[in-house]
């Protein structure tokens, strides 16, 4: 099993709730946060293309964050989540300077803090919470080595972009195009 | 909760009723039900009055017109010395040094009532002016960089507001979020961030027809000084 979020850049209108609904599921402190929201806009008016995207950690299968961690405080845990085990963290920040999405920040009380696709959520069955709030739906989660899922499908069916390829991290977020 | 609260304002005459239970009896009383029938079905249809609510196929109908059908030309409007039919009236153009001032809601915020909210002023607690890449050249202006607005009728923004570069703009125009801009101090977060699109909006057309109304037929120079420096010192 690997999980995946599958964001539609088409229907992302950029309204950032999932950034609020992930602060306070989360306890993020205000003034930081798991995931954001980029705009690009390219050509000239009125040739204007504007892509809206959320974005927060791509829990790469190939993470360099991970590998970097000197405590072993960022690991891999089941569905191929990256996560941070705060009381193992020294707050070295190598994984912050490692990651080529700037997916991780120093939490005040001193541990890196990242998003963890909301994994308490998951062992209840629901959706992280970005994707429960979104209020155009553009945003799917799930299991990608399972063919019959949404987010397969949609892969399947449209074509994509992932964050940063040339990293070579084999990012698990993808956005649709 | 309410009756309580009534009550003790003395105003025990308006909650002539012991709880709510009763007002609700009531008005199912009224209504050719009870609180016992309703209890027991949950929902209850009644009959229409007003005939159906939709028209058959085919059936013929008639609209409440002179004609009585739906009318693209309208005799009634014709007498009254209105365009029978819409004619294209061209808008008003900004004058030279001038920009239409446009302006629309920003994702994050529901009107200008979520802008204490700590978490969604983390995310925006300013507007900024948009202007294009082509009038930021001409304007001399640069990103981030703080302007004052002045309207066509002379009415000059209370804060400053920071300019946005940006192809998503016209070049006749420039654009705002509303909602910002407050000059209320209790408001801790959004006191004096950006500027009120409301202040420079003085001039409202009125569809004379209709009576709609548009309020983006105003024209705002943009101040590079401070217009209130030269008052303070």
């Amino acid at each position: 099993m690997k999980y995946a979020m599958v964001i539609d850049t088409l229907k992302c209108v950029g309204c950032s709730d999932c950034v609020v609904a992930c602060q306070s599921e989360n306890n993020v402190p205000i003034g930081y946060c798991r995931d954001w929201v980029t705009e690009s806009v390219n050509g000239t008016y009125p040739l204007v293309e504007i892509e809206l995207k959320s974005e927060r950690c791509n829990q790469c299968d190939n993470a360099p964050c991970v590998r970097c961690c000197p405590t072993g405080a960022s690991h891999k845990a089941d569905g191929g989540i990256v996560l941070v085990t705060a009381d193992e963290c020294i707050g070295c920040g190598a994984c912050i300077a490692s990651c080529p999405y700037d997916a991780r920040y120093q939490h005040p009380d001193g541990y890196v803090d990242k998003c963890t696709f909301c994994a308490h959520r998951l062992k209840k069955g629901q959706n992280p919470a970005c994707v429960s709030v979104c209020p155009t739906k553009c945003m799917y989660f799930g299991d990608i080595d399972d063919p019959t899922t949404k987010v397969s499908h949609l892969l399947a069916s449209r074509k994509f972009k992932v964050l940063a390829p040339e990293a070579g991290t084999k990012p698990n977020v993808y956005y649709l195009i | 909760m309410t009756k309580e609260i009534g009550s003790r304002l003395d105003l025990q005459a308006y909650f002539v009723y012991k709880d709510f239970e009763e007002v609700i009896a009531w008005q199912l009383n009224e209504m050719g039900s009870s609180l016992e029938e309703m209890k027991k079905i949950g929902v209850k249809n009644f009959k229409r009055k007003s005939g159906p609510l939709y028209l058959k196929k085919d059936e013929a109908y008639e609209f409440a017109t002179n004609s009585g059908k739906i009318e693209f030309y309208s005799e009634e409007l014709a007498n009254l010395g209105l365009d029978p039919m819409p004619v294209y009236t061209s808008h008003e153009s900004p004058e030279q040094g001038f920009y239409r001032l446009n302006y629309g809601r920003s994702p994050m915020h529901t009107f200008s009532r979520t802008i204490n909210n700590p978490n969604l002023s983390d995310l925006t607690n300013e507007n900024t002016l948009w202007v294009n890449p082509k009038v930021a050249r001409i304007e001399g202006l640069k990103n981030g960089q703080s302007v004052w607005l002045e309207n066509q009728d002379g009415i000059i923004s209370s804060f400053s507001i920071n300019v946005r570069v940006t192809e998503r703009i016209r070049w006749d125009s420039v654009y705002m979020y509303h909602g910002f801009g407050h000059d209320n101090k209790k408001l801790s977060r959004a006191h004096g961030k950006g500027v009120s699109d409301t202040e420079l909006i003085s001039n409202i057309k009125v569809d004379p027809l209709m009576g709609g109304t548009g309020m983006r037929g105003n024209f705002v120079k943009i101040l590079i000084d401070n217009p209130t420096k030269e008052v303070l010192l």
